[in-house]
C-alpha cells in the first residue's frame, strides 16, 4: 500500500547545524495493517510521517501510495489520501471556527469547496450523529468554537475528523503525548476502535512502549534516521515492553563499537 | 518503623520496632532480602516492640522465608507480644516463634560453624582431573569448511564452551553458529541475532544435548577444588584474573579449568549476532561492518544479577596447545578463555555448595538472561577493564589435554 | 442633519473597505497595506473610465476587478516569492503609486456633471418630490441627491453584506476563514492554503477598490493622494465595531464592520465640527487604533496585578 523507497532528507545540508534526519528509509506497509513506530527523540519519527504527508519534499528517493508516486505531490494534494492527527492537540483543528465548521472542512478532505452553503439541517445532524459516538457529550456544541474545548476533547475530533472520509493512510504522531494519562488512555481506545472499525491502514508514532505493544500489528524501531528494528507478524505477537526496552539498548550499545572495539576484538575474540 | 541489625556469633538479630503494615511492608522486605545477599542466612527478629502485624506484614515474612528456604537458612521471631503471637498462630505460621532471649544468641552454638575463617577453600576430590578435547580449525572470521565441523555430545560431566549451532546441517547464515556454554552437561547458546534470547538444552531423561561446533573446549571430569569467597574489608570484589590466577594456584597446576557461580559487579564481553557459514568469507575490516558481526556490552553489564563461567586458563609460559586462549591484559602471566551465562538472581546457600545441584536449580529457574564471551578490554582510558564478581563460589580443577586434539 | 447625511454615506462607502480588510485582517490574518494603494485604484479607475464615457455601473466593475487583480498580486508575491507580508503590501502599494498616477495622466481628476451610480434612486425621489430640489427630514430640509446617494450607499452595503455573509457561509468561505486560524490543519484536510491566501487578498482588495470607486462617485474627484491612511481608517472601524456588538458569529461581524465604520465617520465629523484641525485627524486616528490595540494588553497585565494583590491581601 505505502511503498517508501531510500527516502533521505538533510536539514541545513553543508551547515554546521546541517542533520540528517532521514537516511534511505525503506518501508513497505501493507494494506490495512497498523504499524507504530517508536524511537529516541530526535530519531527522525516524525520527519519520516511528515515526508509521507508532503510536508517538505525529500533529497531523493519515491513515496507511493498504491500505485501513484506521489513523491511530489504537495501536502494537500495528498490530503485526499492521507489524514492526519498532530501531537499539538490544537494544530488539528481552528480554534476560532466552531466545531461543526470543523467537521465540514474534514467532509470534504481533499475535495473541492464549492460556492455552497457548508452547513445545512442534515449535514448537521449528521455531524450531531456521528460525533455522539465519542462519548463526550460534543453533539450538544456543535456551534461552539472549538477553541473552548479540552485538549482530549479537541483531539478526539481530530481524529475524527482524519477519518471522516476513510483515509488511504491514517498519519497519527504522538498524538496522545501531549494530553493527561486519562485523556490519553481515552484517545488511544479511540484510535484502536476506529482504525479496527474501519479497518485503516495507520501508521503511527509513540512514545509509549505499552501503546507500541498493545496496539498494532507491528512496530518499527528508528534511530538517527534510519529504521533499526521491525517487528512484524509472529514477532510482534511476542514483544513485550522489556524487549523494546533490551532493543533500544542494543541499538545504543551498538553506536559504542567504534575503531578501537573493533580492534580489540579482533586481537581478543578468537 | 524502625529496623537494626546486630551480628551475632551465628546469626543475624534484628530488632524492629513499630508498626509492620502495607506502608511499611516493601521497604522491610527490602532490607530483609539485602541481608540475605550478603550472606545472613539465619535471621532472628526481635519483634519485642513490633506493634502490630497486617496481613501485608505477613506476606513480606512469607517471601523472607521463601528466599531463605531456598538457601537452607531461616527465620525466627522472639519476644514477639500476643497480638503478633496470635496473628501468626493463626495464619498458621506459629513454627516462626521461638522462645530465645536476644542475649542467648550471643552463644556460640555447635551445629552451624561452616563460616570460620579458613574454611572457604574445600577440596572436594584430590585427583580429579577435567580432560580437555578441543575444536580449533576454524578461527573468525573465516568461511566455515566441512572438516571444521566437529560434532559434540555433552554428557552429566562435561564443561565446555566455544561456537556451536543446535543444527545439523552445514550452510550459509542459516547455520547459527553462536557461542555457547555448558556446564554438566546444559548448553546455553546464543543464537546468532541480536534480539533473540539464549536458547538452551537441558539434559532429560535420555536426551544428550549435542552441537556441532566449530570452535570448542570440551572439558570432562570432576572438580577438585571448591572456593567460597565474598567482599571483605580488603577486597569487595574480584576480578576474572584474579579467579582464575587463584584457580590455578588451588590445583598447583599450570593449566586449570574453573566454573564460577557468583554475583555480578560487572560482566565485559561480546556475543556473535550474525553466523558465520559455508559460503561467507568474511573479513572485519571496520567497525562498521564489525557491528553487524558481534554485539559488545559497551558497558560492564548484568550488574547483580547471577553469573555461571565456565573457562581454561593457562600459565602464559606453559604451552598453549588449543590455540584459543587469549593473554590476560589485568594479569599478563594467564591466559584464558571463558564464556558465562547470566541468570536472575539467587542467593546461594553458604558453605559447600554440589555444583551438579547448583546447576540444575539455576537450568530449572527463571531463563537465562544472556551469553557472552568474556573480554579483557584494555583500550587506554576508554576500556572496560575485566569482568568482576562479589560473592560466590569458583569450582576448579587441573586440565589434561586430551592426547589426539591438536 | 447634512453633516450627519454626509457622514452616514462616506461611513457606508467605506464600509466596503472595512469589510475588505476585515478578510484580510480578521479571517485570512493578513496584514495587508495594500489598501491604500487600492482604494486610490478603484477611485482613479472609475474616474477615468466615467470620464471617458463608461456607465458608472461598469466603471465600477471594472475597479473591482482592478483591486482583485493588486490583490492578487500581494498574495502570490507573499506565496510564490516568500516575501513578508507586509513588504510585499508595500511593494504593491508603491508600484500602484504610479498605475494610479498613469491611469489618470495627472494627480487628480474631478468628475463633473458624470452620471453616478446613484443616477436612477435620484430619478425616482425627483418624481417622488414632485420637481422639489429638497425634501424634508425629520424636519430638516435635505438635498435630494444626498438622499438619493445615501439610498443607493445603503443599498449597496446591504447587498454586499449580505453576499459576503453567505460567501463565507459556504464550503469555500469556511476553508478560507480556517486558512487564517490554522494553516497546517487547512493544509491537513487538503486545501491549498496560498490559494486561499490569494483568493482572500483578491477579494478583500477587490471590496477596498469599489469602496474606492463609491468615493470618487460620491467626493466628485479622485485624488491620487486619497489612500494614504485609509489601511489605518479601516482597522479602526474595524476595532470599533468589534467592541460595539462583539465577533461572535460572522453576521455579527460583517455588522459589526459597517456599524463601526459609520460610528467612526461621525465621530470625526464631530471631531472636525469641534474644531479638529484636519490635519491632526490622521495622527489621532493612529493614536487610536494604538490605544485600541494596546488596551487589552493593558488591562490584562492590570487584572494580573490586581489578582495578585489579592491574593496576598
Ligand atoms: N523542519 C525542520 N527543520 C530543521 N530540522 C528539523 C526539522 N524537522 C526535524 N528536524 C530535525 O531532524 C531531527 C529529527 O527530528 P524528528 O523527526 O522530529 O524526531 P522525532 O520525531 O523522532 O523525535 C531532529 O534533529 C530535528 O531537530
Ligand atoms: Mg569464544
Amino acid at each position: 500500500m505505502l511503498k517508501i523507497h531510500a527516502v533521505s532528507k538533510t536539514f541545513f545540508p553543508q551547515t554546521v547545524n546541517e542533520v540528517r534526519a532521514l537516511r534511505g528509509i525503506d518501508l513497505t506497509i501493507e494494506e490495512g495493517s497498523f504499524t507504530c513506530i517508536i524511537g529516541t527523540n530526535g530519531s527522525g519519527k516524525s520527519t519520516l510521517l511528515n515526508a509521507v504527508a508532503g510536508t517538505f519534499f525529500p533529497d531523493s528517493g519515491t513515496i507511493r501510495v498504491g500505485e501513484a508516486d506521489i513523491t511530489r505531490w504537495t501536502e494537500y494534494q495528498r490530503a485526499r489520501l492521507i489524514g492526519r492527527v498532530f501531537q499539538n492537540p490544537f494544530a488539528g483543528t481552528a480554534a476560532e471556527m466552531t466545531i461543526a465548521e470543523n467537521i465540514v472542512l474534514a467532509m470534504k478532505r481533499g475535495l473541492s469547496h464549492p460556492l455552497t452553503a457548508a452547513l445545512n439541517k442534515s449535514t448537521k445532524s449528521e455531524i450531531g450523529d456521528r460525533v455522539r459516538m465519542l462519548k463526550m457529550g460534543l453533539e450538544d456544541r456543535l456551534d461552539n468554537p472549538i477553541g473552548t474545548l479540552s485538549g482530549g476533547q479537541r483531539q478526539a475530533l481530530t481524529l475524527l475528523m482524519a477519518t471522516w472520509l476513510r483515509p488511504r493512510l491514517l498519519l497519527l504522531d504522538e498524538h496522545t503525548a501531549a494530553l493527561d494519562p486519562k485523556s490519553a488512555a481515552k484517545i488511544a481506545e479511540l484510535t484502536k476502535l476506529i482504525i479496527h472499525q474501519e479497518k485503516l491502514t495507520a501508521l503511527m508514532v509513540t512514545h509509549s512502549m505499552q501503546q507500541a505493544v498493545d496496539l498494532p500489528d507491528r512496530i518499527i524501531m528508528m534511530h538517527k534516521g534510519q529504521i533499526v528494528e521491525d517487528f512484524q507478524k509472529e514477532q510482534k505477537k511476542r514483544v513485550r515492553i522489556p524487549d523494546l526496552l533490551d532493543t533500544f539498548d542494543r541499538v545504543q550499545k551498538r553506536e559504542l563499537m567504534d575503531e578501537s572495539v573493533a580492534e580489540m576484538l579482533i586481537r581478543d575474540y578468537v | 518503623m524502625k529496623i537494626e541489625a546486630v551480628k551475632t556469633e551465628n546469626a543475624l538479630l534484628i530488632k524492629i520496632s513499630g508498626r509492620l503494615d502495607a506502608s511499611w511492608s516493601d521497604y522491610f522486605t527490602d532490607t530483609f532480602l539485602e541481608y540475605i545477599r550478603n550472606g545472613e542466612h539465619y535471621l532472628v527478629i526481635d519483634a519485642g516492640e513490633l506493634t502490630f502485624l497486617s496481613s501485608a506484614g505477613i506476606r513480606s515474612l512469607v517471601r523472607i522465608s521463601k528466599e531463605l528456604n531456598r538457601v537452607k537458612g531461616l527465620l525466627r521471631l522472639i519476644q514477639a507480644n500476643d497480638f503478633v503471637t496470635g496473628t501468626l498462630r493463626m495464619t498458621g505460621f506459629g513454627e516462626w516463634l521461638a522462645d530465645v532471649a536476644p542475649e542467648d544468641l550471643l552463644v556460640v552454638s555447635d551445629d552451624t560453624n561452616d563460616k570460620s575463617e579458613d574454611t572457604d577453600v574445600f577440596v572436594l576430590k584430590k585427583d580429579a582431573r577435567i580432560v580437555v578435547e578441543v575444536v580449533s580449525a576454524w578461527k573468525p572470521w573465516q568461511q566455515v569448511k566441512e572438516k571444521e565441523v566437529a560434532m559434540h555430545e555433552f554428557q552429566a560431566d562435561s564443561f565446555a564452551l566455544g561456537i556451536g549451532s543446535p543444527y545439523d546441517k552445514l550452510a550459509g547464515k542459516e547455520s547459527k553458529y553462536g557461542d555457547f556454554v555448558t556446564f554438566c552437561g546444559h548448553v546455553v547458546y546464543q543464537m546468532p541475532e541480536d534480539r533473540s534470547r539464549p536458547d538452551y538444552l537441558i539434559p532429560v531423561a535420555d536426551f544428550v544435548p549435542t552441537l556441532q561446533t566449530i570452535q570448542c573446549l570440551h572439558g570432562r571430569g570432576e572438580m577438585s577444588h571448591l572456593w567460597r569467597f565474598a567482599p571483605e574489608a580488603e577486597k569487595e570484589r574480584q576480578g576474572i584474573s584474579e579467579l582464575a590466577s587463584r584457580a590455578l594456584a588451588m590445583t598447583n597446576a599450570e593449566q586449570a579449568a574453573f566454573v564460577i557461580l557468583a554475583e555480578t559487579e560487572g560482566l565485559v564481553g561480546a556475543y556473535m549476532i550474525q553466523s558465520p557459514g559455508a559460503e561467507q568469507a568474511f573479513k572485519p575490516n571496520d567497525f562498521v561492518e564489525m557491528r553487524q558481526w558481534l554485539s559488545f556490552c559497551g558497558e560492564p553489564a548484568y550488574t547483580g544479577e547471577q553469573s555461571l563461567v565456565f573457562g581454561i586458563v593457562s600459565r602464559r609460559d606453559s604451552p598453549d596447545n588449543s590455540g584459543l586462549l587469549v593473554p590476560l591484559a589485568s594479569n599478563p602471566g594467564l591466559a584464558m578463555h571463558a564464556h558465562a551465562v547470566i541468570f536472575p538472581y539467587q542467593p546461594l546457600q553458604n558453605g559447600v555448595l554440589d555444583l551438579k545441584n547448583q546447576i540444575a536449580k539455576f537450568f530449572n529457574g527463571p531463563p537465562p538472561k544472556g551469553v557472552m564471551h568474556l573480554l579483557d578490554d584494555d583500550r587506554p582510558t576508554l576500556g572496560l577493564g575485566e569482568s568482576l564478581f562479589t560473592r560466590g563460589a569458583m569450582w576448579c580443577a587441573p586440565v589434561q589435554w586430551k592426547e589426539e586434539t591438536v | 442633519m447634512n453633516l450627519i447625511i454626509g457622514a452616514f454615506t462616506i461611513g457606508l462607502i467605506l464600509s466596503l473597505l472595512s469589510l475588505g480588510m476585515l478578510i484580510s485582517f480578521r479571517m485570512i490574518k493578513f496584514t495587508d497595506i495594500t489598501v491604500d494603494g487600492s482604494i486610490t485604484l478603484g477611485a482613479s479607475l472609475t474616474a477615468v473610465l466615467i470620464m471617458s464615457g463608461w456607465s458608472p455601473w461598469l466603471a465600477s466593475l471594472a475597479a473591482f476587478l482592478a483591486g482583485m487583480v493588486a490583490g492578487s498580486l500581494t498574495g502570490i508575491l507573499y506565496t510564490r516569492f516568500k516575501i513578508q507580508e507586509i513588504l510585499a503590501g508595500i511593494l504593491m502599494m508603491t508600484a500602484l503609486y504610479s498605475i494610479n498616477l498613469r491611469i489618470m495622466g495627472r494627480s487628480n481628476i474631478p468628475l463633473l456633471d458624470t452620471d453616478t451610480v446613484s443616477e436612477w434612486p435620484e430619478q425616482l425621489l425627483f418624481n417622488f418630490a414632485a420637481g422639489e430640489n429638497r425634501i424634508p427630514v425629520f424636519g430638516w430640509p435635505v438635498s435630494l441627491i444626498d438622499l438619493s446617494v445615501l439610498i443607493t450607499s445603503i443599498i449597496f452595503v446591504a447587498v454586499i453584506g449580505y453576499l459576503l455573509y453567505r460567501f463565507l457561509l459556504t464550503h469555500f468561505g469556511t476553508a478560507l476563514r480556517a486558512t487564517g486560524n490554522n494553516v497546517q490543519m487547512v493544509r491537513a484536510q487538503g486545501i491549498n492554503n496560498n490559494k486561499m491566501i490569494i483568493f482572500g487578498l483578491a477579494l478583500s482588495n477587490g471590496l477596498v477598490a469599489l469602496s474606492g470607486a463609491l468615493l470618487a462617485q460620491y467626493q466628485g474627484f479622485a485624488d491620487v493622494q486619497m489612500g494614504i491612511g485609509m489601511m489605518v481608517w479601516g482597522l479602526a472601524s474595524i476595532i470599533i465595531g468589534e467592541a460595539l456588538v462583539g465577533k461572535s458569529g460572522i453576521g455579527v461581524t460583517i455588522t459589526g464592520a459597517i456599524l463601526g465604520t459609520i460610528l467612526f465617520r461621525l465621530l470625526i465629523a464631530i471631531a472636525l465640527r469641534w474644531g479638529l484641525n484636519p490635519n491632526d485627524l490622521k495622527l489621532v486616528t493612529a493614536i487610536f487604533v494604538f490605544a485600541a490595540l494596546v488596551a487589552p494588553l493593558v488591562f490584562k497585565s492590570f487584572h494580573k496585578k490586581f489578582q495578585k494583590k489579592s491574593n496576598h491581601a
